[in-house]
């Protein structure tokens, strides 16, 4: 592979000067796809009308998932014995996944959920209960096939969530 | 100052013709490998391989001569992160300049500082849209950066605006009265204001 390459003095992160040497490597992709430029709108429509088609196999998956930490975070509370990580690896499938098929909502508990287990090994009382009321969240936007942002009432609810995780600004 | 944001990419009449790249996606959901590769398929994206964490990806690197690599952060037991430094830094590496494109769902910015600093070309915050990923495959043949090499790093050039001013306490929003999330216009923002 042929490149271009050229050494200099110079900063690399705008802090201390530092030695780098500057590549250009050839650009293997533009030679695969021609002398075209930007996006086919015809393929963007095909791609959106693709992700329709399997939207209710996604959408039943995302359900799953919330029944999955439902299910997991109660066996959790009976034993007492809490894994803030596993839980915390279906919160992070969600908040990824659910925004990708319209469950915005479900995507910002996903997300805020995932604030206050992020390298939690064990959860206090209070850290239960909110954990707990996310996953009652949840179950709602899964009862009610809550799409989009959830409106005043979902919204209100995503910022009284995310007031309980988050510390207050200023 | 080096435009990568992705409300510049733009519809065309005459569009860049993907069907001949090849494609590896890698993330441990399921679900995400079939979105991801739906949305390639219509796109004409036809050379597609799959793989489920890092350590299967530079296994299948080895015999298939990708020409992008879409992944996922969080996958065990080899997440993105070390899948990118092992390209870029690699001993087995088969290409040290193959594009890579990190989809995750982390979207602080410590995150994509961090992503930025394993070498990675660009950042897609989930959740994923067509428009989205299309515009960042765009974006890569498009805008291709230089690589830079260092005694500590080795990747896409970081080098064009001043580092020092995104030190100190991380904040999960470019916006530091605001909490939550940064969107993919945020990314974008940060991307290029670290490229400046």
């Amino acid at each position: 592979m042929s490149e271009n390459s050229k050494s200099r003095k110079s900063t690399e992160s705008g802090g201390t000067s530092a030695k780098f040497e500057e590549i250009n490597p050839p650009n293997t992709l533009r030679a695969k796809v021609g002398s075209g430029s930007g996006m086919n709108p015809a393929f963007l429509k095909r791609a959106e009308a693709a992700i329709e088609e399997i939207r209710d196999d996604f959408e039943a998956h995302l359900f799953e998932e919330v029944d999955r930490i439902a299910d997991l975070f109660s066996e959790m509370t009976s034993s007492g014995v809490f894994e803030p990580r596993k839980l915390y690896l279906i919160a992070h499938e969600l908040r990824g996944e659910a925004g990708s098929f319209d469950y915005k909502l479900l995507s910002q508990f996903g997300d805020t959920l995932c604030a206050l287990l992020d390298d939690k090994t064990d959860l206090s009382s209070r850290e239960i209960e909110i954990v707990d009321s996310h996953i009652d969240a949840m179950r709602a936007v899964v009862r009610r096939k809550v799409k989009g942002d959830g409106g005043t009432v979902g919204q209100e609810l995503a910022e009284g969530l995310q007031s309980m995780v988050l510390p207050p600004n200023g | 100052m080096t435009d990568i944001g992705e409300n510049r990419i733009g519809l065309s009449s005459s569009p860049l013709e993907l069907s001949r790249l090849q494609v590896l996606v890698v993330d441990d959901n399921l679900h995400m490998r079939k979105l991801i590769k739906t949305i390639l398929y219509a796109l004409g994206i036809k050379g597609l391989r799959e793989a489920t964490d890092g350590t299967v990806a530079l296994k299948e690197l080895k015999t298939f001569p990708a020409d992008l690599v879409l992944t996922d952060w969080l996958m065990e037991p080899v997440d993105g992160i070390e899948l990118v430094r092992q390209i870029r830094n690699g001993k087995n590496s088969t290409n040290e300049y193959l594009p890579v494109v990190m989809i995750s769902g982390h979207s602080s910015r410590e995150a994509i500082v961090q992503a930025r600093d394993a070498g990675v070309n660009e950042f897609l915050v989930k959740p994923i849209s067509a428009k989205g990923l299309y515009q960042r495959i765009v974006s890569i043949i498009e805008r291709p950066r230089p690589f830079v090499r260092t005694k500590s790093f080795f990747g896409p050039c970081r080098r064009r605006h001043n580092w020092s001013q995104y030190a100190g306490p991380e904040r999960r929003n470019l916006d530091e009265n605001a909490d939550g999330p940064m969107s993919q216009e945020d990314v974008n923002d940060l991307l290029d204001a670290l490229d400046g």
